[in-house]
């Protein structure tokens, strides 16, 4: 038999029967006996026969291809440790951060990557016993140190919420307050703006969606947040004019 | 035991003391994510009870020798403030709260499904801020939730309750009262999807009979806990998105 007893987006909890039968179970479920239940909280996906529950807090899981943000937290002699917000500490090595050979033994790493840095990598390997290996090659402006700008944190599993569909989400909050956003997979998001108002309101708009990423039609709600404000910040003559976008009929419907 | 003359637990009317009946739970206010700089947190109000708790991790662990490669353990903290009873608590760890964190912990552990994050720690910090008997039960239902709130992937929700004896006569959720001057009391956790044990311990004397029946009490309370755990947890969510609904 089959049966379901949940609709998809619906909140559960740890311990909510989502479904008997021969389903699948993907993340943030587990099964017993021919019953899968949710083992998080989070807003119920199916599709098809896999059940998975996409949990509303949680750490982030490493991924191999992941473009993440990460502070140097060590400078060692080959190598510097960086924190990505992982249960676990990554390692950049200098032969996956520099394209020239250089001699160790002359070279202070610091003047490449100091204590406190913030970078833009990738997740190259995430092995077995938790080694996370990480690479600045080929990523956008040599992966850093970014400086001139803010980092926020927001729940990993909100960052398809914050990207939107097509990058709708995220190219919105850019054009309108026209500051530069990255977003890391694992939530960490580097915002810098020309105007320190538009910095914060960036910033603003971004912990909003993490905030309210389980409920229906936040692009739109943050389009109207945003405008209010720049409205008010035009008015008090921090900015010239409200910058506008050309109306597209598709950014309505998101799903993540 | 130095009960104060012409006290009854159980007047004429079958009343307790602060005017419950027998079968009935002290008044249980819960929320979650209270701390901001926690992963996950929960503040609990049972009766007089005020209780924090706080849970950070998975992260990684030092000393190295704790880490183990199959899974990641739990580590909990139970600590009474030293405001928190009628005369100043010497702070720090002492003999009953170092027992409380380990059974505390064993209570909380079999519900986790921590081998997802081999090598490091959950770390789980219960704060008593103001102690009126059975905080035991209340920090597991705390931590609980607080662990459910980090994100941390759980088999089910761990829900406590006490029962114990007082005038000769078996009553759910013993207050401050009650538990000095009553018989027993029997503090239960349980993972209510099966039916699961988790925690089991007995302070006095019981008859056989006496404690199966102070069991199966204490059990049908914790279920009572377990729904209030489960629409504190769906509270955090539903109140953001009925705010985003009133402003439209």
């Amino acid at each position: 038999m089959k049966r379901i007893f949940v609709k998809p987006r619906d909140l559960v909890v740890p311990g909510t029967l989502l479904a008997q039968g021969p389903f699948k179970n993907g993340r943030g479920t587990f099964r017993e006996g021919n019953r899968i239940y949710s083992t998080v909280v989070g807003l119920v996906e199916v599709r098809g026969d896999l059940i998975r529950v996409i949990p509303l807090e949680g750490p982030y899981m490493p991924e191999v291809g992941d473009n993440v943000l990460g502070k140097i937290v060590d400078v060692r002699f080959s190598n510097w440790a960086v924190d990505i917000g992982a249960p676990y500490e990554a390692s950049l090595r200098v032969q996956d951060a520099v394209e020239e050979r250089i001699d160790l033994m002359k070279t202070d790493l610091r003047k490449i990557f100091d204590i406190g840095d913030i970078i833009y990598a990738k997740i190259k390997g995430y092995n077995e016993i938790n080694q996370i290996d990480l690479t600045t090659k080929g990523m956008p402006f040599h992966g850093g140190p970014l400086r001139g700008g803010q980092l926020v944190t927001i729940t990993p599993s909100k960052v398809p919420r914050l990207i939107g569909k097509g990058g709708s989400m995220i190219n919105l909050i850019k054009k309108l307050t026209n500051t530069r956003i990255i977003v890391g997979q694992n939530g960490w998001v580097w915002v810098s703006g020309k105007n320190d108002e538009l910095e914060k309101l960036a910033i603003e708009a971004i912990l909003k969606v993490d905030r309210e990423s389980h409920t229906q039609g936040l692009t739109d709600r943050i389009k109207e947040f945003l405008t209010e404000r720049l409205r008010a910040l035009k008015e008090e003559g921090v900015i010239d004019e409200v910058p506008q976008i050309e109306e597209k009929s598709d950014e309505k419907g998101e799903v993540e | 035991m130095g009960r104060p003359e012409g006290l009854k637990l159980i007047d004429e009317n079958g009343r307790r003391v602060d005017g419950r009946k027998k079968y009935e739970l002290r008044p249980i206010k819960m929320e979650v994510g209270v701390l901001k700089n926690a992963d996950g947190s929960a503040y609990v109000e049972w009766g007089k009870n005020k209780i924090l708790a706080a849970v950070y991790g998975p992260r990684e662990i030092h000393p190295k020798h704790l880490q183990r490669p199959d899974r990641g353990i739990l580590r909990v903290r139970y600590n009474m403030a030293p405001f928190s009873v009628e005369e100043r608590k010497k702070p720090g760890p002492d003999r009953r709260s170092v027992e409380i964190s380990k059974v505390i912990r064993g209570a909380l552990e079999p519900a986790l499904l921590l081998d997802a994050f081999p090598r490091t720690a959950v770390d789980v910090f219960i704060e008593v801020l103001q102690a009126d008997a059975g905080t035991r039960v209340a920090g597991i239902t705390a931590a609980s939730l607080a662990l459910a709130d980090a994100g941390v992937p759980m088999r089910d929700l761990v829900a406590a309750c006490a029962a114990g004896k007082i005038d000769g006569e078996i009553v759910l959720d013993l207050n401050k009262d009650e538990d000095n001057y009553g018989e027993s009391d029997v503090p239960v956790a349980i993972m209510p999807l099966k039916n699961d044990i988790t925690l089991l311990q007995m302070d006095g004397y019981l008859t056989r009979e006496e404690f199966v029946e102070a069991v199966k009490l204490a059990i049908k309370g914790a279920k009572a806990v377990y729904q209030k755990q489960r629409e504190a947890l769906r509270e955090k969510y539903l109140r953001i998105a009925e705010e985003v609904a009133g402003n439209e």
